[in-house]
């Protein structure tokens, strides 16, 4: 009674303070308002990762010229939008995310469009599409291409020391071992991550998971019913502990594994010092793109190769707020752009190149290089979709640390485990950190986003530098006043970025904005979003928008005072050089000089998150934000 | 207007009932189309339908045929070539073995994974046959028939069931429709409208859920459309006509009987009803071409009656412009209209330059030229009075105008009304010429002045008549009196009665005459107080007595007591009433007669009224009916001498009639010569309380005056003399002085106590007696001067004269000539002796 108390006074004073940060920024429109001058229709559409923006917005942009989209990067759980709607805000128009199960959509299904009567629900295929129908026959989440995330191996290494690729399990084993003989690390995956840890865990026993005992568990877990929590089966899930317990073993698991990040272990991989880790078809293409290495997916070997499998996910699953219902306007544009993002091109920009499957009809994206191995996996349809609620992303990381740690024997796991599923409790999600005693909105008006510049103040009272920037979208959502959970904290930083820190002089200071704000002289576009602008504190910055979404710098002031450009200044930097960079995504190249410089600075193994936490154990509060932007109209 | 209403509601009943039959018609028609055309649709679909089911069922039938071949195990050859054989009958595209997980093996060797969903526990567990609509990779859609079998083995794969599949594209052709020139759509969809199963003709491409296609159509209402949801999730079947783009479309479904998938039908209508909609459009043109026909000589008659109906209107309006033109050219009264707004003249009657000499052009170009009128600048300008009068209401003004071409003063009433026609505001002004009724008016004020001024003229003379002669007279009888009690020879006394007599009738004739005339002249006012009516009679009857002293009348009373007897009555005109009538009773009653006096009383007009009635009734000389007629008139005496004989004025019933006339009474008589006469006179008085009766109980009989002082102020000798000598008989001691300044003086110049009581002459030289009373009574210094009793002796003897008296602060007031009994009277009551 008392934490609903607390959640309805939070509600409140979210609310309260939402209305006055909003009627504090006088002359300042939101995007709805603004489109209705225009005469054109605005959508909100929260994109659960940035890779949604290499290809795939600027396209939906260029598709839809009269409507005016505002594109927020979110989350990939669906706990964010839980959030938002216990926060009193309102459903996007649409909503993507990553992590998905019918049993934790359930909640949100008030708050969402059954699009089963839609033309794009008659795109699909009707089995893959069954799956994400709820019991009372209503569907409202689409699910975009898939995914493949299996084992991505090193061709050029396996052909250097002539060692064949594996088309079963105990190749698969011989391969590691044959690997390691010549001091290459045979598999690795970065076991830190919740979802390696889920992916492993069932990718190593799909058979199992996929036999008629394991398919008729599943349904009945993901048909739970508030209350009624479905735990582990006695006959597939013990099998799938004792595989796993011999997978961590046969890969040469080794303390201290289990904290291995993502560059940890992509970096090895890269310099040909591991010859397998875990990872998706899309990582695969960019890496034999990038670095010319020669990379390929391998299944999840069975005991023959008719038993191998691959574990695949949607991309990402979409829906559409329900209030979109009463617009009638609204809800017609959005069905052509359901219509544009479920088409063969519109799968194709969001693959952007990469290795994906499709699900829809009418849709024929041709199998990529890296997935050349499994074929016959593919063509066997032995395709297996991994289970993917939030608790069962918590449970395998927690369970699989403890089994790779030697704190639980298979026994141990599965019971706890199922104790786990049977009473779920998320501890990031339980404890209240600090109370917010004022709201920020993330609406992007001419002075930037209040809620990101609050963000981005407050990441820089962590170490108190004179500048920080960041580079990345840093808000995925409004701040609200009230209680914060440190979960909930994370669900307002857009992701995890990484972290630099450093001196710099004024005139690289100056060069560094340059770099994210200019359109660079062969035409490539650091923002293309007009959300999507460097946020800075303790630094302001005036640009022109000479057209949709291009801007040119035109000062730079630190704390109100011209830059000295002779000077130097303690910098923070927040940001992903993969999308700034890389050609298919920004292709703007940082200079050099500063790149070198800055890669000195690199904070290891400590993001944004990290970061984020530190500040907040400071200053208790997201601070006040500033006006770090002032966007002038072209002349 | 109520006939017009009565008119527009026929018509609109007329078209109504038209329009409802029209309506009704084409429904009808409609509906008997749908049927027909539905039906006919229906019937082509089911044949599809059931084309589909066969497929389905044949599909199990020969694989339930084919689960015994394989129980006895025929080798992996003999199995391939079953099937074959199998497939070439059937035309399936594929054959599985289908493991216990849902892995598959084909009679090639090919192994993979069908996802069968949750059908697989239905088949594999519960041994039920099922139909799963799935997907392998890189492949088009299939349908899978599946059927339980023995577990078995084929190359070394353990099954438990097997399964054919179809290419959906293959099984669209049992949907096939010939019917409609290609034009029908036929699909299988699931229970949410996605298109499992799509023969759609050209026009109905890329449907892929006919629920969206549905949600386009035009007037499907989205009661309609969940409606349709409910059917489709049930399993029902149904028909309906929905629009898309334009274009009309008939829509049938029902139940596939597997797999909860519907079939349905889609045909446009036109294609549908080619032949039966020929027919709806003629009819549909008859039914035009007669309701037109209808509505314009409907339309023609309303406009003819219309027509006649303004002609009338036009006449009439034509009449009443001429009789208004004639009138407002020919009366004395301006009209003008303006608007309340900008005041803007609307209309000014054409007789507007010859009553003020302004013309017709002028004020039309603006009301303000009115203005100009105004004799004097300072008045009230009515225009800006205007904005205060409300619709509904009107105000007026007289005004003095000078008229603009003559120069002459005229008077004008102008009327302003102001008036709400059809939503606008306008004032209405008429300027109504007076100066005729203003001169009249004027003269006859003037006449009234005059009248008023001979009336005042008449007053003045009576009054002065009056004291005149009533001042010689006083002496006349005074010393008469005076005489009377000296030791006379018997000639003298006879001559001094004589002389005493004639007095008394001169002065009755004076008083009669002065009182009629004060009658006629309004001069006399009707003064009720409150007394007891009891009391009026018994004084009457008592002065009766004196009247019948020395003769020989029998006077018989009858007098009735009151239920009240306490009422506002003029008593002392009651009284001479009573009086002057049995005054004339006793004259012309001879001896040996009789008199009766009846007093009683009747109720009045109301609880608080009575009547009171009294009788006279003689046994004397008797009228004749001729001069029954005039006996009210003045001076109407009965000839024979009876003048000579009873010596009267012939004023006394003159005056006796106005008096009860003056009391709101009446009076009536009958008489007969020789016999007698009997008057009734009949009086209303109202109630009053005995608490407002005033008592004047007081026996003057013993009243001893010996030694009471009083100044008598009297300017003529003679009456100073009468009142002294016969005052002085009686104790009292007098001090005279000749007016009003004497008066004064000698009051104030002796002490206090020296005199009791002053007798104020009021027509005195150099200062009146009101005067002198004002003047002793407002003297400061002697505090008995507003105590000591002044009674007026005067020979003003009117009611008004009293009043004024006791105005100017007097205490009675003594007429003269002075009976001495009254004198001691007064003296007796102001000095409560």
């Amino acid at each position: 009674m008392k934490k609903k108390t607390t959640r309805l006074t939070a509600l409140i004073l979210s609310v309260l303070m939402l209305i006055g940060t909003l009627s504090g920024c006088a002359g300042k429109k939101t995007p709805g308002e603004q489109s209705k001058e225009d005469g054109k229709i605005s959508i909100s559409f929260y994109a659960w990762d940035r890779s949604m923006f290499k290809q795939f917005t600027p396209w939906l942009e260029e598709k839809f010229p009269e409507i005016e989209f505002t594109f927020i990067q979110s989350y990939n759980t669906m706990e964010y939008y839980k959030d938002l709607m216990a926060r009193g805000e309102e459903m996007p128009d649409i909503i993507t995310c990553r992590r998905f199960s019918l049993n934790d959509a359930a909640s949100l299904s008030t708050y969402l469009m059954d699009l089963s009567n839609t033309e794009v629900a008659g795109t699909f295929y009707t089995s893959y599409l069954n799956v994400n129908k709820e019991p009372g026959g209503a569907i409202r989440w689409l699910p975009m291409c898939a995914e493949v995330d299996c084992t991505m191996a090193n061709k050029d290494l396996f052909d250097q020391y002539n060692i064949p690729l594996p088309t079963n399990y105990a190749e698969f084993v011989a391969a590691i071992e044959a690997f390691e003989a010549v001091g290459i690390k045979g598999y690795q995956t970065d076991w830190y991550y919740d979802y390696s840890c889920l992916e492993t865990m069932q990718g190593c026993a799909i058979p199992e998971l996929m036999s008629l005992e394991g398919t008729q568990w599943r349904r009945s877990y993901e048909s739970e019913s508030e209350g009624n929590p479905v735990g582990l089966d006695t006959v597939v899930w013990p099998k799938v502990f004792e595989k796993y317990e011999q997978f961590l073993k046969d890969v040469h698991f080794e303390p201290g594994d289990e904290e291995l990040q993502f560059s940890k272990v992509t970096e090895p991989y890269r310099n040909g010092q591991t010859a397998m880790i875990r990872n998706t078809a899309a990582l695969a293409d960019n890496i034999t793109l990038e670095d010319g290495t020669n990379s390929v997916i391998l299944p999840y070997f069975g005991e023959t190769s008719e038993d191998n499998w691959l574990l695949t996910y949607p991309m990402c699953q979409l829906a559409v707020s329900k209030k979109v219902e009463k617009d009638e306007a609204k809800w017609k544009a959005i069905q052509e752009v359901l219509m544009a993002i479920f088409s063969e091109e519109g799968q194709k920009q969001i693959a952007a190149g990469t290795s994906v499957l499709s699900y829809n009809k009418e849709v024929n994206i041709a199998s990529s290089p890296s997935l050349r191995y499994v074929q016959d996996c593919i063509e066997s349809n032995h395709l297996y979709m991994r289970l993917a609620s939030t608790e069962i992303f918590a449970i395998s990381q927690d369970v699989g640390h403890r089994m790779m740690t030697g704190e639980y024997d298979t026994k141990a796991a599965y019971e706890a485990f199922n104790s786990r599923l049977m009473n779920y409790v998320d501890p990031e999600a339980e404890e209240v950190l600090f109370t917010q005693e004022k709201g920020y909105s993330n609406d992007f008006g001419v002075h930037g986003s209040a809620a990101a510049s609050s963000m981005m103040n407050t990441l820089r009272a962590a170490y108190d530098d004179q500048i920080a920037i960041g580079y990345s979208p840093v808000a995925s959502s409004s701040i609200y006043a009230g209680t914060y959970t440190m979960q909930q904290a994370k669900w307002i930083l857009t992701a995890r970025n990484a972290i630099y820190r450093g001196e710099y002089t004024g005139e690289e200071v100056r060069r560094f904005m340059e770099w994210m704000v200019n359109v660079k002289e062969d035409g490539s576009n650091p923002i293309r979003h007009r959300n999507l602008m460097p946020v800075t504190s303790g630094l302001e910055y005036t640009v022109t928008e000479t057209e949709r979404g291009k801007f040119r710098l035109e000062s730079v002031t630190v704390g109100g005072q011209p830059l000295d450009d002779n000077g130097t200044y303690t910098m923070l930097l927040v940001g992903a050089d993969n999308f700034m960079e890389n050609e298919s995504f920004c292709n703007c190249p940082m200079p050099e000089d500063l790149k070198s410089k800055r890669q000195a600075y690199l904070a290891s193994d400590f993001s944004s998150q990290e970061c984020m936490q530190e500040a907040l154990e400071k200053t208790k509060q997201f601070l006040e934000p500033t006006e770090y932007v002032t966007i002038l109209p072209s002349k | 207007m109520k006939k017009r209403l009565q008119i527009l509601l026929l018509i609109l009943v007329l078209a109504s009932g038209v329009g409802w039959a029209g309506s009704a018609y084409f429904s009808f028609v409609s509906q008997t189309i749908f049927d027909e055309s539905t039906s006919h649709l229906v019937e082509i679909f089911r044949q599809a339908n059931q084309t589909l089911y066969n497929l389905v069922s044949v599909n199990w039938d020969r694989m339930s045929m084919w689960t015994p071949y394989l129980d006895v195990q025929p080798s992996e050859q003999e199995i391939v070539a079953y099937v074959n054989r199998a497939r070439q009958k059937s035309g399936f595209t594929d054959f599985f073995f289908i493991s216990r997980n849902g892995d598959y093996i084909t009679l090639d060797g090919h192994k993979g994974y069908l996802d069968l969903q949750e059908q697989l526990t239905k088949l594999i567990l519960d041994k039920q046959p099922v139909v799963v609509n799935s997907v392998v990779p890189d492949q088009p859609e299939i349908m899978v028939f599946a059927i339980p079998s023995n577990q078995n083995s084929f190359r070394g794969f353990t099954y438990e069931a097997i399964a054919i599949t179809f290419n959906n594209s293959d099984l669209v052709e049992a949907l096939q429709i010939s019917a409609f020139g290609g034009q029908a759509s036929t699909y299988a969809v699931l229970p949410d409208g996605r298109v499992v199963l799509d023969n759609s003709s050209e026009s109905m491409q890329d449907v892929r859920n006919v629920f969206a296609l549905l949600d386009k159509a035009k007037g499907l209402t989205d009661e309609k459309l969940a409606a349709l949801k409910e059917d489709f999730r049930l399993g029902n079947s149904g028909e309906m006509v929905f629009e898309v783009d334009g274009k009309r479309y008939y829509l049938v479904y029902e139940s596939a009987n597997f797999q909860n998938w519907m079939v349905l039908g889609i045909v446009p209508t036109d294609v549908v009803n080619a032949s039966m909609n020929q027919l709806q459009y003629m009819t549909t043109i008859v039914m035009i071409g007669i309701t037109t026909a209808l509505a314009l000589g409907i339309f023609f008659i309303i406009i003819q009656q219309t027509k006649q109906k303004l002609k009338l209107k036009d006449n009439q309006l034509l009449a009443r412009d001429e009789l208004f033109s004639k009138l407002s050219t020919n009366v004395d009264d301006v009209f003008v209209m303006v608007d309340a707004k900008e005041l803007h003249v609307e209309y000014v009657s054409p007789n507007v330059e010859k009553l003020v000499g302004i013309s017709e052009q002028r004020i039309s170009q603006s009301i303000y030229e009115i203005e100009c009128l105004i004799k004097q600048d300072d008045t009230i300008h009515i225009l800006d009075q205007l904005s205060s009068i409300l619709p509904g209401e009107q105000r007026e003004w007289d005004r003095e105008y000078v008229h603009q071409k003559t120069g002459e003063v005229m008077w004008f009433r102008v009327v302003v009304f102001c008036t709400d026609i059809q939503g606008e505001k306008k004032y209405i002004l008429d300027l109504s010429d007076r100066t005729m009724d203003k001169k009249i008016n004027q003269k006859l004020e003037e006449a009234v002045h005059i009248a008023e001024h001979a009336n005042l003229a008449k007053t003045t003379f009576l009054n002065n008549m009056s004291h005149d002669i009533r001042t010689p007279m006083n002496a006349i009888i005074g010393f008469t009196n005076i005489a009377m009690k000296q030791d006379l020879k018997p000639e003298t006394r006879i001559c001094l009665e004589k002389i005493g007599e004639s007095s008394e009738h001169l002065l009755t004739l004076i008083n009669d005459v002065l009182d009629i005339s004060r009658i006629e002249s309004g001069n006399i006012q009707f003064a009720p107080i409150p007394v007891d009516i009891t009391e009026v009679s018994d004084t009457v009857v008592s002065i009766m007595h004196g009247f019948l002293t020395n003769r020989n009348i029998t006077f018989q009373t009858n007098l009735a007591e009151p239920e009240h007897r306490y009422v506002l009555a003029d008593a002392v005109r009651i009284r001479e009433v009573l009086v002057n009538i049995l005054g004339n009773a006793v004259k012309f009653t001879d001896d040996g007669g009789r008199i009766t006096f009846t007093a009683d009383y009747r109720t009045g007009e109301d609880d608080r009224h009575m009547v009171v009635r009294y009788v006279i009734a003689d046994t004397g000389v008797g009228m004749t009916e001729d001069f029954l007629e005039h006996i009210f008139d003045e001076f109407s005496q009965e000839e024979n001498g009876a003048r000579t004989h009873y010596k009267g004025t012939g004023l006394g019933m003159a005056i006796t009639k106005r008096y009860v006339d003056l009391l709101g009474g009446t009076i009536s008589v009958t008489s007969k010569k020789g016999e007698g006469s009997t008057f009734v006179v009949e009086l209303p008085v109202e109630f009053t309380d005995k608490s407002n009766i005033k008592e004047h109980n007081f026996d003057v009989g013993n009243a001893n005056l010996t030694g009471v002082k009083i100044l008598l102020a009297e300017d003529n000798d003679l009456n100073a003399e009468i009142a002294m000598v016969q005052l002085e008989e009686l104790g009292i001691r007098i001090t005279r002085v000749c007016d009003g300044t004497e008066v004064v003086k000698t009051f104030l110049e002796n002490p206090p106590g020296t005199f009791d009581m002053i007798f104020m002459d009021i027509m005195m030289p150099t200062m009146n007696g009101y005067q002198a009373t004002e003047a002793i009574r407002s003297n400061p210094e002697r505090p008995d001067a507003r105590e000591i009793p002044i009674v007026a002796m005067t020979a003003n003897a009117f009611a008004e004269d009293v009043q004024a008296s006791l105005d100017a602060g007097m205490n009675g007031h003594i007429a003269k000539p002075i009976v001495i009994e009254d004198v001691v009277k007064s003296i007796a009551i102001n000095l409560n002796i």
